[in-house]
């Protein structure tokens, strides 16, 4: 459904917001508009740039990551606030905008989302991510339960407790597929996840 | 159970906090069962004047454990800041009201110590608030010559400060508490210091390449502990009087204690200021049925030392449970 051409791929593959401006000058002239490459340009703004912080590097969506993580904690107690801000950080990714786009615009944001994702897993690896007791002990191998309950919470655990399961269907699927390629029992360990906390509600 | 714990209005509350309050109403009969009578009214203002400054003291680690750090010097820092402010309004004759300012003024700066010590020199949390543990015992020990600090008693001119802990009867102290706790709910959930706090604790490093100045918001935490650490002070003179110097190491277990009993967790990301509450009163608790009882106060350091290790052990046995 989201397939990509090769060189788009390598677009969305990489981190570094800078190289990431030179390849979308240059797939923006060289490939074949399909639509949503005024979209990708917006989408890219939208990521990287923020009026409040001019010419300071920020990565928005990345942002989005961590604070779904915490709105799910959040979202217990304080539902209707939780959901109003998933909302309002929707609508900052571009999700107001796809009606414009079609199914060309679907497909860039989710491959956006993808590359946000993807960064944010590659940041669980940082030694500072879940340090454990006083900061002294080590997450060891505890660490991958970690990072899948993080991408749960993001995504599906947020979805449902707010209950904008259709709003945030994009943004789970980028989330499970971008979870899913981590390694070869990811998915696995995400469905077995999904259910144990589904017996829960 | 699982029909209980999965109600709506149990979610909501926190299946963990219910089972926090229900452990306190147990402890109170268990205690006056132990105790050979019901405990009364004075042992629960008792309960209630050490639930005051020891409250201050949890909701502000409670920010800290948020971000995955520690802070050691709180209770000594509690103490420092009412010996200085009561040398300088008995010994200098400051006026009260800014005695009472200076309290919360020396438990910032011990914040903004502690703040630049992690956040900007990169020194371990655990290590750093060691350093300024005993920064604060000497800077209180020296600033008084190591001489207790008496603070005017019930009846003498200059004793209104006394409000904050009592008024008429009324636990004006609890009131109190209750409203920086809630601010302290406000905050950890409904603005962005809290949100960055709590986002630093799940993830640093995905926090500093969003753009966000994790030293600064991390600092914050610690800031706002020593703040609250010196409006502790505020209400711990107001119970004690009479403040000694060296003393306040035992603050810090029963704060950090009352924390992760409430559900704040080690290893960062997760806090709960109502848990923390919670917390504060069993510990608050515990020490006068524990006198009631009729062992000596020294029996309350090895029962909290327990629930130290039985909390931060059940933390990391829930952790992993929930992989």
């Amino acid at each position: 459904m989201f397939e990509q051409g090769a060189r788009w791929h390598a677009y969305y593959r990489d981190d570094d917001p800078a190289y990431r401006r030179r390849m979308l000058d240059e797939l923006c002239m060289l490939e074949p508009d399909d639509g949503a490459n005024a979209f990708r340009l917006w989408l890219y703004k939208a990521r990287y740039e923020d009026a409040a912080r001019p010419g300071q590097p920020v990565d928005r969506f990345l942002f989005q990551c961590v604070n779904f993580v915490q709105l799910y904690g959040t979202a217990r107690i304080f539902r209707r606030s939780a959901a109003k801000e998933v909302r309002e950080s929707l609508a900052l990714m571009g999700f107001g905008r796809l009606a414009e786009f079609g199914g060309a615009g679907e497909r860039a944001l989710y491959w956006e989302l993808r590359n946000a994702v993807a960064r944010y897993f590659r940041t669980c690896e940082s030694p500072g991510y879940r340090r454990g007791v006083f900061g002294l002990v080590g997450a060891g191998e505890s660490r991958g339960a970690h990072v899948c309950r993080d991408a749960w919470e993001m995504s599906l655990g947020l979805a449902r407790r707010t209950r904008l399961e259709d709003e945030m269907a994009l943004w789970n699927r980028a989330v499970t597929d971008g979870y899913a390629v981590l390694d070869p029992q990811a998915a696995e360990r995400f469905a077995a996840l999904d259910r144990k906390m589904s017996e829960k509600r | 159970m699982e029909n209980f714990k999965n109600k709506p209005l149990i979610k909501k509350l926190g299946f963990n906090r219910i089972i926090l309050c229900g452990v306190l109403i147990l402890m109170y009969f268990v205690f006056s069962l132990f105790s050979g009578r019901m405990l009364g009214s004075g042992d629960i203002k008792n309960a209630l004047n050490m639930a005051d400054y020891l409250g201050f003291l949890a909701l502000g680690v409670t920010f800290v454990i948020a971000t995955g750090g520690i802070d050691f010097s709180i209770g000594p820092v509690m103490v420092c800041a009412g010996l200085i402010a009561g040398r300088l309004l008995v010994t200098f004759g400051w006026p009260l009201w800014i005695a009472l300012i200076m309290c919360v003024v020396v438990g910032c700066l011990f914040g903004v110590l502690n703040g630049i010590l992690v956040a900007y020199m990169g020194l371990p949390s655990f290590i750093s608030s060691m350093a300024s543990m005993m920064l604060a015992k000497g800077v209180g020990s020296v600033f008084t010559h190591v001489q207790n600090s008496n603070w005017p008693a019930s009846g003498e001119a200059n004793s209104w400060y006394k409000y904050f802990v009592t008024y008429n009867g009324i636990p004006t102290g609890l009131i109190f508490l209750l409203v920086v706790a809630v601010l302290c709910t406000i905050i950890l959930n409904k603005t962005k210091i809290g949100r960055y706090i709590l986002c630093i604790g799940s993830n640093r490093e995905a926090v500093r390449l969003s753009g966000v100045d994790t030293r600064k918001w991390e600092a914050l935490a610690y800031i706002i502990c020593g703040t609250l650490a010196g409006i502790g002070a505020i209400t711990y003179v107001g119970v004690i009087t009479q403040v000694q110097p060296g003393l306040g190491d035992e603050f810090n277990n029963n704060a950090i204690a009352s924390c992760v009993m409430g559900g704040t967790s080690m290893a960062g990301g997760v806090a709960s200021i109502g848990g923390t509450f919670i917390g504060v009163l069993i510990i608050s608790l515990l020490r006068v049925g524990i006198q009631a009882m009729g062992f000596r106060p020294d029996y309350q350091y090895i029962i909290t030392g327990i629930i130290v290790a039985l909390a931060v052990f059940a933390d990391i046995r829930s952790s992993a449970r929930k992989k």
